[in-house]
């Protein structure tokens, strides 16, 4: 189907109030209570810089996971089961590890419902405490409230207090968001069956932007609305306008990144690149953990990267080999290999080099529709054989 | 001392590994430089492999298979061709460098192509010169 935008919101007026954007989603989530095996959101965990996986079993789960955590990076494919009917909301990259997943066979599409949220990034957790105590002095619990807004990260604390800075100058500063999401170039989740975010909503006015994808979803916001949990409206020609004005300067903003980060490393000569990918990864203390926090890597123990010693002697290990050979078709960047690697190997923007080049040259983008079939997998003579 | 190329060349069973063969038979001549790996399709031919040999030393890697259409199993080299055109892309990336990969159909009629396909490889890697990946006791 073609995609139909719309503006919704909560009805209960508490959530439209408490939630982020007239608490659509939480509302949506409410609707969908018990049509599922299990739905899946985060909800905050005593500060905003903490959050955990949450299984909506009823309408106060949902209320639960009212209010965006731009600080918490937590990557929710990998709880989708197989054969388990499951609504989830996550961010594009995690929709786009769904997706690969899919064309695995790992997870069923018409199992699953995915509920995206636009992304402009995401916030490490830990760096961003230690940003606000240098520049605001402020503990973690005193802030209530943080925001990605017009080109700023705003902090709001208990005593009702703002403070805040331009993305800009927070990462010419060295922090602000994790490095893969200032070059990540999907902000829109088009994979997902809706993708809601406040862009092309008016200010002050409690209000998600919608767009529906897919039948699936647009069945069940239709349902949504018949049982009284949300309201829609049209949203204005100026805001659909508006909307994919903002989409176009985080993508601008993005490709800027992409330019500094991956750019640097294409552009390289030869020799240089490679002695930079040698040096980077030769702090390896062999842990696997890169390999177990990958959303795209779903092979399981037994898959053969996990028989090879990242730590072997040769000029790059055949463990990191292997994984830059098979991320190389399926790599979505979602920055979970370098949040947890223990010796801050920037593995995701090798990755994401490795990735980027390839997509270049055949222009195949994992993650974007589970019709886009792999380059390897496909059976057909390229052209020029 | 100059320099001797190491190239590890893939050869699949049914059609370039009888070309090699062929050349032996006819006794055409061909540089000493390659070692032989024979797979039974040049489709088994996992990319892991290629880099590997880099890792462990080669200069240069040489794919062989049957013609496209000729392939004993029908069109396992096809997929050759996808995993040819990913790993020129790789090697580039990486810093290795496409040019020290190729890719050579050869029929088991075909041993003056193999030989001389061999020949032409080792004077492109002998020009090129030892592999930047190589670790110092290589
Ligand atoms: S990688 Fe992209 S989608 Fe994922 S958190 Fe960062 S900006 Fe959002
Ligand atoms: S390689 Fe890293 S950035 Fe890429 S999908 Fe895996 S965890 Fe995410
Ligand atoms: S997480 Fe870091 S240290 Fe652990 S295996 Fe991966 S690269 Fe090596
Ligand atoms: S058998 Fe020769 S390429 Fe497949």
């Amino acid at each position: 189907m073609n995609s139909k935008s719309f503006w919704g919101w909560s009805s209960t007026e508490a959530l439209r109030e408490g939630g982020e954007s007239g608490g659509f989603v939480t509302s949506f989530l409410e609707s969908i209570v018990g049509k599922y095996d299990n739905i899946l959101a985060v909800r905050k965990t005593g500060t905003v810089f903490e959050g955990a996986v949450m299984s909506i079993d009823s309408k106060e789960d949902a209320i639960k996971t009212q209010g965006a955590l731009h600080a918490v990076c937590m990557e929710l494919s990998h709880y989708i089961k197989k054969g388990e009917r499951t609504a989830i909301v996550l961010k594009p990259c995690d929709a786009r590890a769904v997706i690969e997943n899919m064309k695995r066979n790992h997870v069923e599409r018409e199992n699953v419902l995915l509920i995206g949220l636009n992304c402009g990034g995401t916030l490490p957790p830990v760096d961003t405490m230690r940003f606000i105590d240098n520049y605001f002095e402020l503990a973690p619990e005193d802030i209530v409230k943080e925001e990605i807004a017009k080109g700023k990260i705003i902090f709001k604390t208990t005593s009702g207090k703002e403070f805040w800075k331009t993305i800009d100058e927070i990462e010419e500063e060295g922090f602000g968001r994790r490095e893969n999401c200032r070059y990540c170039d999907v902000k829109i989740p088009s994979m997902c069956d809706i993708a809601c975010g406040n862009w092309g909503t008016p200010a002050g006015k409690n209000i998600t932007f919608v767009e529906v994808f897919t039948e699936n979803g647009n069945n069940a916001l239709e349902q949504a609305v018949r049982e009284g949990f949300i309201n829609v409206g049209e949203p204005s020609e100026k805001m659909i306008a508006v909307r994919s004005k903002i989409n176009g300067i985080m993508k601008k903003m993005a490709g800027g990144w992409n330019k500094r980060i991956i750019g640097r490393l294409r552009n390289m000569p030869n020799e240089e690149r490679l002695a930079y990918i040698k040096n980077v990864l030769s702090p390896c203390i062999a842990c696997y953990a890169c390999r177990k926090a990958c959303p795209v890597c779903k092979c399981g123990d037994d898959c053969k990267c996990m028989q090879m010693d990242p730590d072997d002697s040769l000029p790059i290990s055949i463990f990191h080999s292997i994984r830059l050979l098979h991320l190389t078709e399926s790599c979505i960047g979602c920055g979970n290999c370098s949040d947890v690697c223990p010796v801050d190997i920037p593995l995701a923007h090798l990755h994401q080099l490795f990735a980027r080049n390839y997509e270049k040259k055949t222009g195949y983008k994992p993650g974007m529709s589970i019709e886009d079939i792999p380059p390897l997998s496909r059976g057909d003579l390229p052209e020029g054989y | 001392m100059s320099f001797e190329p190491k190239i590890l060349a893939f050869l699949c069973n049914w059609c370039s590994y009888g070309a090699a063969d062929m050349a032996g038979t006819s006794r055409l001549q061909y540089p000493s430089n390659i070692r032989i790996i024979r797979f039974m399709c040049s489709g088994r031919i996992d990319p892991n492999f290629v880099i590997e040999a880099f890792l462990r030393g080669a200069d240069g890697v040489m794919i062989t298979g049957c013609h496209i259409g000729d392939c004993h199993y029908i069109d396992g080299n096809y997929k050759t061709v996808h995993r040819y055109e990913f790993l020129k892309e790789y090697l580039d990336t990486l810093g290795i460098g496409s040019e020290r990969l190729t890719l050579e159909w050869c029929s088991a009629a075909e041993g003056m192509k193999f030989s001389q396909k061999v020949t032409e490889f080792t004077e492109r890697i002998r020009k090129l010169g030892p592999s930047p990946i190589k670790g110092d006791e290589q």
